[in-house]
């Protein structure tokens, strides 16, 4: 399989292609994806996921059933985005502020299903599969 | 042509099986990723195939440090080690060459045995293959290292053995330092003005087949080029005499002040006429690779000059196929890859540490987002095609 990460940081990159690679026996091509910086802002992290996230979602010139879908020329055959659970921690969460009560998991998690959602629906798919490790 | 490779157990080209080249192939990948590996193992079998030059090696059946390092290849050890699989006991190629109607399968081992370890050749076999659609068997023999030069040389034309390694760099290209006199140039960049001087025809405004205007048009700052005597000033008493330096009109600087030779000249320029010339010369080898052949360009020059390299490349009447690496994203903008010729390809490790080597097609999607704005450029610097290192 193609499988695409968008995560964090490079170590985390080590750790969820061995997790991958436990869970889907075979050889399997990694992309490493990075959203675009300048100055080095917001290239890793949780912001820089969501960096990726936004930048792609927002692409006019990039369908993105060519990033990941069923169709057999996708570039991608699976897309794995990382964030570490400390993100809902974070004070600056841009997303989830219609359920200012949350707590900072759900918080998290909205902020991300959001993010997801978007770039999902944008595919012309409607499943995103949570993995909480 | 070369029109597929297998090579296994060469450096970390632990199991490349089946690369299909097209005419003009790039290669794309990180640092370390093994393109230069991939264009190794061709000038190994290409001096293999060759034959052995001086005469101990000859008795060896070996091939010889200085074979390898008139193709531009490093001598050494060259079985893959990994700490995963271990040392690999041989290399083994296997090549479909087709020439005309005719295909040819060559398979060969490569060992290294010996107190210097060097590699010499196995028994192999050649396969001719009637390229038409049956793809009938039409002659199966095997040879022996001893009959190598004489058959090899007849079935697969010379082109394997003719095949080097272009690496050029800025002080040969500037003339500072020398290396090879070889034909048409040396593998550096040495003799870059006779060769040009042999391609340039001011008069009806030619570069060979290529017209000037067209050359100058992706070196905007130049007025005219030509080839002339060196002199005291346009060169310095400390570079080393030549017999033709190039000179390059400024389109801007003052008439008195406006000729620059190749010493002093912008160094993008002396990489544009390197790969034009191999391109258009006439005694270019049939085969080529040129590494980093677009460093020092900027992007944007790159971009034009390999479209420029590719279409004449394409409609030269002598038929050659050259490989190149890059690391400059807007060079995959140049590429017209809806023309089966021209190939590129990602090249990165696998979790193995082994090369791994993967065609970049383009599909309707890929089009369609190219129509919508976007670049292979962009993908590729997005990480969608692979062969991008993993560093933030």
């Amino acid at each position: 399989m193609v499988i695409g990460t968008v995560v964090e940081g490079p170590t985390d990159r080590l750790v969820l292609e061995a997790i991958l690679t436990k869970l889907l026996p075979g050889e399997h091509d990694y992309r490493p994806i990075q959203p675009g910086q300048t100055f080095g802002e917001l290239g890793t992290g949780w912001k820089g996921v969501r960096r990726w996230c936004r930048q792609t979602w927002q692409r006019a010139d990039l369908n993105l059933n060519l990033i990941v879908s069923d169709d057999a020329d996708a570039l991608l055959d699976l897309l794995v985005i990382h964030v570490d659970a400390d993100v809902a921690f974070e004070s600056d969460l841009q997303q989830g502020e219609d359920e200012p009560k949350a707590g900072p998991l759900r918080r998290s998690f909205l902020m991300i299903n959001c993010a997801g959602e978007k770039i999902m629906s944008a595919c012309g798919r409607d499943e995103i599969i949570w993995v909480i490790g | 042509m070369l029109t597929q490779i297998t090579i296994q157990g060469f450096k970390s080209l632990q199991d490349v099986r089946d690369l299909a080249l097209g005419q003009v192939n790039v290669f794309i990948g990180a640092n370390g990723s093994g393109k230069t590996n991939l264009l190794e193992a061709i000038g190994l079998l290409g001096a293999a195939v060759r034959g052995p030059i001086d005469y101990e090696a000859l008795q060896r059946r070996s091939v010889d440090d200085e074979a390898l390092q008139r193709r531009g290849v490093r001598p050494g050890t060259f079985r893959s080690s990994f700490s995963a699989t271990g040392t690999s006991e041989k290399i083994n190629t296997h090549v479909i060459w087709s020439k005309q109607d005719v295909t040819f399968q060559y398979q060969v081992e490569i060992s290294e045995t010996g107190d210097q370890q060097r590699p010499w050749l196995s028994d192999g076999e050649i396969r001719l293959i009637d390229a038409g659609d049956d793809e009938l068997l039409v002659k199966e023999y095997p040879i022996s290292p001893s009959e190598h030069r004489k058959k090899i040389s007849h079935q697969l034309g010379t082109a394997l053995s003719e095949y080097v390694i272009f690496s050029p760099n800025t002080p040969v290209l500037r003339g500072t330092e020398v290396d090879s006199q070889r034909l048409p140039m040396g593998l550096a960049g040495g003799r870059l003005p006779e060769a040009v001087a042999e391609l340039l025809d001011v008069e009806p405004g030619m570069f060979g087949a290529l017209d000037l205007d067209e050359l100058l048009q992706l070196l905007d700052w130049v007025d005219q080029i030509a080839i002339v005597p060196p002199s005291r000033e346009l060169v310095p008493p400390s570079v080393p005499a030549m017999r033709d330096i190039i000179r390059f009109t400024d389109r801007w600087m003052a008439t008195d002040k406006n000729q620059l030779s190749a010493y002093d000249a912008s160094e993008g320029a002396l990489y544009v006429l390197f790969a034009l010339v191999l391109a258009l010369h006439p005694r270019s080898p049939r085969l080529f690779a040129i590494e980093n052949w677009d460093q020092a360009m900027h992007p944007r020059l790159a971009r034009a000059t390999v479209r420029l390299f590719c279409q004449q490349m394409l409609q030269a009447d002598k038929k050659r196929q050259a490989l190149l690496t890059t690391h400059n994203p807007l060079v995959l903008d140049g590429l017209d890859l809806r023309d089966d010729r021209i190939r590129l390809f990602t090249v990165e490790r696998n979790s193995q540490g082994a090369t791994r080597i993967n065609r970049v097609q383009v599909s309707d999607k890929i089009l369609q987002a190219i129509q919508d704005g976007s670049s292979l450029s962009n993908l590729w610097v997005m990480g969608l095609l692979g062969g991008v290192p993993d560093i933030f």
